[in-house]
């Protein structure tokens, strides 16, 4: 089941996994509430990175 | 002919030429990548960092040559996407038309284990701060919320060209997306996370290792293909030109054995239920096919067609009387020879191979350099296979 998403009341660094990889997936600008969907987007950017 | 007319003629010629049916005319596929750019007048740089240039460049290649289908619409370099994130590994030359990257090696042999544990975690804490300098600690949302927007335009650029070459100039997709790609794990382990040195030190240091890091990337790049294969409707899909696309650059570092156990094993398995689902597949693999026409031989007639890089498609139909052909017009001859040199080889091309089916004309490889092709001698052998119906 999806989860929505909560705003952490303490900063995390991004660039830590998983923790700062969820974190920022709440945070990016994108058109869903859905936590897994904001997930996939950031794992499908990663894809587009690869090169 | 209206447009929809034209694309399903155009459809047709592509599908006749794999199956070895007598074709009203050879078909002619663009090969080219960047070379359209530079083509239309604009920089390389301009074409790159603009879909709004991109999109008028690869309308001016359709209109100027008048393809029948198009493998490139100018979506294989989004580097928009990775310099909102700070990338420094495109080096584009405006005046040679150029665009270099930098090899790419963000990972260690040791690295590998981490991969085969968590691709991700592995991607985010390795390659990312490796690959981007606004990838560090303290770093805010707005890199990737660009990057994010970066990748929406770049969709939707797919999206709007693909439209208008379908329905302004009746030039069909070449391959069925919705059925995926053929991505194994060492592609993604050569190319971009070991590069060709490491790659090449990983097989013969620890093959196991490596299957298994392959292995652990495959669960998202390449085992769901099966299921969507299985899933769609069994037969070609006569939307497009070719159902499947199959893409290999890692076997030109292995021994077949080596092949073998990292890449022809699935790729053997999806060959065989992708044929079995009657469709129909184009297979590139870079460089030289000669020690690979082995394992292409015993596929039914009509079911692959072959990119040949660089070997000698009169060779290639000897070794592999079944699978029908796809190149011939040679960067060095597009770029160097005369028109009318280019239009006796096409039609020797078209008489000797492609008489009863079995060739599509390209270029031989990806056309990205401005002295790849010498516009005059792209419209005349346009211009020529379009009216040639000798043969056919």
């Amino acid at each position: 089941m999806s989860e929505n998403i909560e705003k952490p009341e303490t900063a995390v660094d991004y660039t830590t996994f998983p923790e700062g990889f969820e974190q920022l997936a709440r945070d990016i600008d994108v058109p869903t509430d859905d936590f897994e969907a904001r997930k996939r987007m950031l794992v499908g950017l990663l894809g587009s990175l690869k090169d | 002919m209206t447009v929809e007319e034209l694309r399903k003629y155009r459809i047709g010629l592509c599908r006749d030429a794999v199956a070895f049916k007598k074709p009203d005319r050879t078909p002619h596929m663009s090969f080219y990548i960047t070379w359209p750019i530079m083509d239309a007048g604009y920089k390389l740089s301009e074409g790159l960092r603009s879909w709004d240039v991109m999109e008028d460049a690869i309308v001016k290649h359709q209109q100027k040559y008048n393809f029948d289908t198009i493998q490139c619409l100018g979506t294989r370099n989004p580097i928009k996407i990775c310099e909102a994130l700070g990338s420094l590994r495109y080096n584009i030359n405006d005046d040679a038309g150029i665009i270099s990257v930098q090899d790419s090696a963000p990972f260690t042999h040791e690295d590998l284990k981490r991969i085969a544990d968590d691709p991700i975690k592995a991607q985010w804490e390795i390659m990312m701060p490796y690959k981007f300098p606004k990838f560090r600690p303290g770093m805010t949302a707005e890199p990737f919320n660009n990057a994010l927007k970066e990748q929406r335009d770049y969709f939707a650029y797919v999206g709007r060209i693909n439209q208008r070459m379908r329905n302004e100039f009746g030039v069909p997709s070449a391959v069925d997306g919705s059925l995926g790609f053929f991505s194994p794990g060492v592609e993604a382990l050569f190319g971009f996370m070991r590069g060709i040195k490491g790659f090449s030190y990983d097989m013969r240091k620890d093959p196991g290792l490596v299957k298994a890091a392959a292995e652990r990337l495959e669960e998202t790049s390449l085992d769901p293909v099966f299921d969507m294969v299985r899933r769609a409707p069994e037969g070609p899909n006569e939307d497009v030109c070719f159902d499947f696309m199959m893409l290999s650059l890692a076997h030109t570092v292995m021994s077949n054995k080596q092949f073998e156990f990292f890449v022809w094993e699935k790729m053997h398995k999806l060959l065989d239920l992708l044929v079995e689902r009657g469709k129909t597949v184009r297979i590139y693999m870079h460089g030289s096919m000669q020690r690979f026409y082995q394992y292409f031989q015993d596929y039914p007639k009509g079911s692959l067609i072959v990119m040949c890089e660089v070997d000698d498609l009169f060779e290639v139909r000897k070794n592999l009387p079944n699978v029908a052909l796809c190149g011939g017009l040679t960067a060095s001859m597009m770029g160097n020879a005369s028109p009318e040199e280019c239009v006796a080889k096409t039609k020797q091309l078209i008489d000797e191979l492609g008489a009863d089916g079995g060739l599509v004309l390209s270029l031989n490889t990806m056309g990205s350099f401005p002295n790849d092709t010498k516009p005059e001698n792209l419209r005349a052998v346009s211009e020529f296979i379009r009216t040639y119906d000798g043969g056919c």
